[in-house]
C-alpha cells in the first residue's frame, strides 16, 4: 500500500506543525501558516458517564467553550507542558486540522509532516506526537527540537560557526538553546510557560482580593496589563470573578504593578534557566551570544518588556523576534524546504 | 551636525541611523549611553548610526536592536523598521500572518522533479482510460450516426481496386528489387489516373446526391439515436438511483462499466457488449432500463441484493 501512499501524497502539501499546549500552528509550504488555532477539544459524551464520545468542536470554538460548558461536553486541552496528554484526543485533534489546511480536496489528505516537540521531551513522549500524527493521516512524520525551529523561524544563522542562542517560550514549556553549525549545542527546557503566568495570576487574586477568577480571564488580564518589567506607565483593567466570601460575582480593577508581581515566581524561573543556560554555554560560543545578543520568540517573548527584564538580569543585548508567535511554525517549513534541498534529514531528531 | 534641519522634513527618506541619531541628539544622550542601556558595543551602535550593514550582524539582531534603540530615544519604532527596510531591501518584512499568499515556488526549482513527472504519468493515464472508456461510444456514434462522414468514405472505397493494384505492385517490387525500375513506373501512371479520374469524377457525381440524402437522414437518425443505433451485440443500461447503492456493472470482456458506491438521484447511462453482468447492493433503490425498457429484475434479487446478466441467460 505504500505507493497508493505517496500518490495520495501528491495531492497533499508538506506540513509544518508547531503542536503546542496553547496554539497548534501549520505552515503549508509555499502558502505560508494557515492556521493558528488554540489547541483544545470539546468532546460531548452522550448517555451519561460510560456513553460513546464525540468530538464536538476544535480549536477557536472549542476554546470558547473552555471553563463554561454543560455536564456532558468537556472542553480539554489534550497537551500539557508540551507533551501529549491525551493520545487519542490530540490525534483526533491533529486530524480535524489536516483536514482543514487541505480543505476542498477530493483526496484523503496524505502530507508529509514535521512536527516540533520540545528538547526536553523524552523518547516515549516523542514517540507517542509521532504515532499520532501518524494516526492523522501523515505520510511521513519528521520531529525536530522547537529552539531549532525557533532559531531558523526567526531568521538566525544556525549554519554558521558562530553561537546564537534562542529562547522560545510557548504555551507550557521555555526552551532555550545554543545553536551552532546547524545543531543544537546546548538546550534546556523548563516547564514554565504562558499557562504557568495564568496560573500565577489567578493564584494571585485569590490571596489578595480573595476571588476566583478563570483560566480564560488570568490570559485576558496577562495580554492587556502583563508586563515582565517596571515601566512608567500604569495599566489597569477591570475583571469580574467570584468572591470566596459572598460567593457571589464581584468586579474589581487590576493594575500593570501588581500583575508584574503576581508573574514574579515564573519569570523567575525563565531567567533563571537563561543564566544556566550562559554558565553552560562554552566560552567561544557564549562570547557571540554575548556581542549579538539573545533572541526570544514564542508567545511568551509577546509579554510586554520581557526583553528588558533579560537584558538587566543577563547584561547582554535580547532581541524579540518578528512575529514570535509563528517562529517555530515558520523554522519548520523552512528546515522542509532545506532538508528537500539538502537532501537527508539535517534538523530532524528521532 | 549642521546638515540635520535640513534633512528633518524628508523623515521618510532618511535612513534608520539618521532618525535615531537626531532623536538621540535631542535627548541629549551619548552613543555611550545608548550602547550601555542596549548592552551593546560602542561600535555596534555606532555601526547602526552610520548604517553600516557590514559590521552589524544578521538582520534579524539588527531589527532588535533598531526597536530597543528606538524604544529608548521615543521615536515611533514602525518608522525606524520601516527606513531599514528600504535600506536593506533584500530582506522580505516579516508580516503578522506572515507570506499566506506568497505565490507557490515554480514547479520545476523543487529538485523532486520526478513527483511531477510521476504525477503528469498519472494524469495522462487517466486520459487515456478516459480515451478508452469514451473512444468507442464516440466511434459508435461516428459510425451510425454520420452518414455524410460516411459518404466521402464510400467515394474513396470505390478506386479500390484501383488500389488494390497498387498495393499488389507493391509486394512484388519489395522482394524483388530488379523489378522495381519496371514494376513503378506501370502502376503510378495507372493509380494516378485511376485516382484522379475516376474518383474525381466520382466524387462530384456522388457529393451533391450524398448531401441531399444525408442532412435528412442525419437529422432522422439524431431522433432515433437511443435506441436503434446500437450494434446488435451492444446492450445499454440506464440507471436511476432513488437512493445510495452499491453498483458493480461489467462488460462480456469483464471490464468495469460502472463500479463504485451511487448516491442518490444520480444517473448513469452505459453501453457495453452483451452479456453485461449486473450487480445492484441495495437493489430496491434502483430502476433500470435496458436499451430504452423497463427491466424488472426482482426474480435475480436476493435479500435486496441483485445479481443477473443483461440480456438474461437461462
Amino acid at each position: 500500500m505504500f505507493g497508493f501512499k505517496r500518490i495520495l501524497g501528491m495531492f497533499s502539501n508538506d506540513l509544518s506543525i508547531d503542536l503546542g499546549t496553547a496554539n497548534t500552528l501549520i505552515y503549508v509550504r509555499g502558502r505560508g501558516i494557515v492556521l493558528n488555532e488554540p489547541s483544545v477539544v470539546a468532546i460531548r459524551q452522550d448517555r451519561g458517564p460510560g456513553g460513546p464520545k464525540s468530538i464536538a468542536a476544535v480549536g477557536l470554538e472549542a476554546k470558547a467553550m473552555l471553563g463554561r460548558t454543560p455536564g456532558n461536553i468537556t472542553a480539554i486541552r489534550p497537551l500539557k507542558d508540551g507533551v501529549i496528554a491525551d493520545f487519542t484526543v490530540t490525534e483526533k485533534m491533529l486530524q480535524h486540522f489536516i483536514h482543514k489546511v487541505h480543505e476542498g480536496r477530493v483526496f484523503r489528505p496524505s502530507p508529509r509532516v514535521l512536527i516540533c516537540v520540545p528538547c526536553g521531551s523524552t523518547q516515549v513522549e516523542r514517540r507517542a506526537i509521532k504515532e499520532s500524527a501518524a494516526g492523522a493521516g501523515a505520510r511521513e512524520v519528521y520531529l525536530i527540537e522547537e529552539p531549532m525551529a525557533a532559531a531558523i523561524g526567526a531568521g538566525m544563522p544556525v549554519d554558521e560557526a558562530r553561537g546564537s542562542m534562542v529562547l522560545d517560550i510557548g504555551g507550557g514549556t521555555s526552551e532555550v538553546a545554543v545553536i551552532s553549525l546547524n545543531g543544537i549545542v546546548y538546550s534546556a527546557s523548563v516547564r514554565i510557560g504562558g499557562d504557568r503566568f495564568d496560573d500565577a495570576i489567578v493564584n494571585y487574586v485569590r490571596r489578595n482580593y480573595g476571588t476566583l477568577i478563570g483560566e480564560a480571564t488570568a490570559e485576558r488580564i496577562k495580554h492587556e496589563v502583563g508586563s515582565a518589567f517596571p515601566g512608567n506607565e500604569v495599566r489597569e483593567i477591570e475583571v469580574k470573578g467570584r468572591n470566596l466570601a459572598q460567593g457571589i460575582p464581584r468586579s474589581f480593577t487590576l493594575n500593570s504593578n501588581e500583575i508584574l508581581e503576581a508573574l514574579q515566581e515564573p519569570l523567575a524561573g525563565i531567567t533563571g534557566a537563561v543564566k544556566t543556560a550562559l554558565e553552560q554555554t562554552p566560552p567561544e560560543l557564549g562570547s557571540d551570544v554575548a556581542e549579538r545578543g539573545i533572541v526570544l520568540t514564542g508567545g511568551g517573548a509577546l509579554l510586554k518588556d520581557l526583553d528588558r527584564l533579560l537584558m538587566e538580569e543577563t547584561g547582554l543585548p535580547v532581541v524579540v523576534a518578528d512575529d514570535p508567535l509563528t517562529c517555530v511554525a515558520r523554522g519548520g517549513g523552512k528546515a522542509l524546504e532545506m532538508m528537500d534541498e539538502r537532501g537527508g534529514e539535517v534538523f530532524c531528531v528521532e | 551636525m549642521t546638515e540635520i534641519p535640513e534633512t528633518e522634513p524628508r523623515v521618510t527618506q532618511r535612513a534608520p541611523g539618521d532618525i535615531l541619531k537626531h532623536a538621540r541628539q535631542g535627548k541629549n544622550l551619548s552613543i555611550a549611553a545608548i550602547a550601555t542601556q542596549l548592552n551593546l558595543d560602542l561600535r555596534t551602535v555606532e555601526a547602526l548610526e552610520n548604517g553600516d550593514l557590514s559590521k552589524l550582524p544578521a538582520p534579524i539582531f539588527v531589527r532588535g536592536y533598531l526597536r530597543g534603540y528606538a524604544r529608548l530615544v521615543d521615536v515611533r519604532e514602525d518608522d525606524v523598521l520601516a527606513a531599514y527596510q528600504a535600506l536593506a531591501p533584500q530582506e522580505p518584512a516579516p508580516r503578522a500572518v506572515s507570506m499566506a499568499h506568497r505565490p507557490m515556488r515554480p514547479a520545476f526549482l523543487i529538485p523532486s522533479i520526478p513527483w511531477r513527472g510521476l504525477l503528469s504519468g498519472v494524469v495522462l493515464i487517466g486520459l487515456v482510460l478516459l480515451a478508452m472508456e469514451i473512444g468507442p461510444q464516440i466511434l459508435d456514434r461516428l459510425t451510425s450516426g454520420d452518414t455524410t462522414e460516411s459518404a466521402p468514405a464510400t467515394g474513396l472505397a470505390l478506386p479500390v481496386p484501383t488500389g488494390e493494384a497498387v498495393t499488389d505492385e507493391l509486394p512484388q517490387s519489395m522482394p524483388a528489387t530488379d523489378n522495381l525500375s519496371l514494376a513503378l513506373p506501370e502502376p503510378t501512371p495507372s493509380a494516378v489516373d485511376d485516382l484522379q479520374s475516376p474518383a474525381i469524377e466520382e466524387i462530384e457525381p456522388t457529393t451533391p446526391s450524398d448531401i441531399d440524402f444525408g442532412v435528412p437522414s442525419a437529422a432522422d437518425t439524431e431522433v432515433v439515436a437511443v435506441a436503434p443505433v446500437l450494434p446488435p451485440d451492444q446492450v445499454q443500461l440506464d440507471i436511476n438511483f432513488i437512493s445510495d447503492s452499491w453498483v458493480e456493472i461489467r462488460a462480456a470482456d469483464r471490464s468495469k462499466l460502472v463500479f463504485g458506491l451511487l448516491r442518490k438521484g444520480e444517473q448513469r447511462s452505459v453501453t457495453g457488449q452483451a452479456p453485461i453482468s449486473v450487480l445492484f447492493g441495495n437493489a430496491s433503490a434502483v430502476t433500470l432500463k435496458v436499451n430504452g425498457e423497463m427491466f424488472d429484475y426482482a426474480q435475480f434479487t436476493n435479500g435486496n441484493i441483485a445479481r443477473f446478466t443483461v440480456p438474461v441467460q437461462p
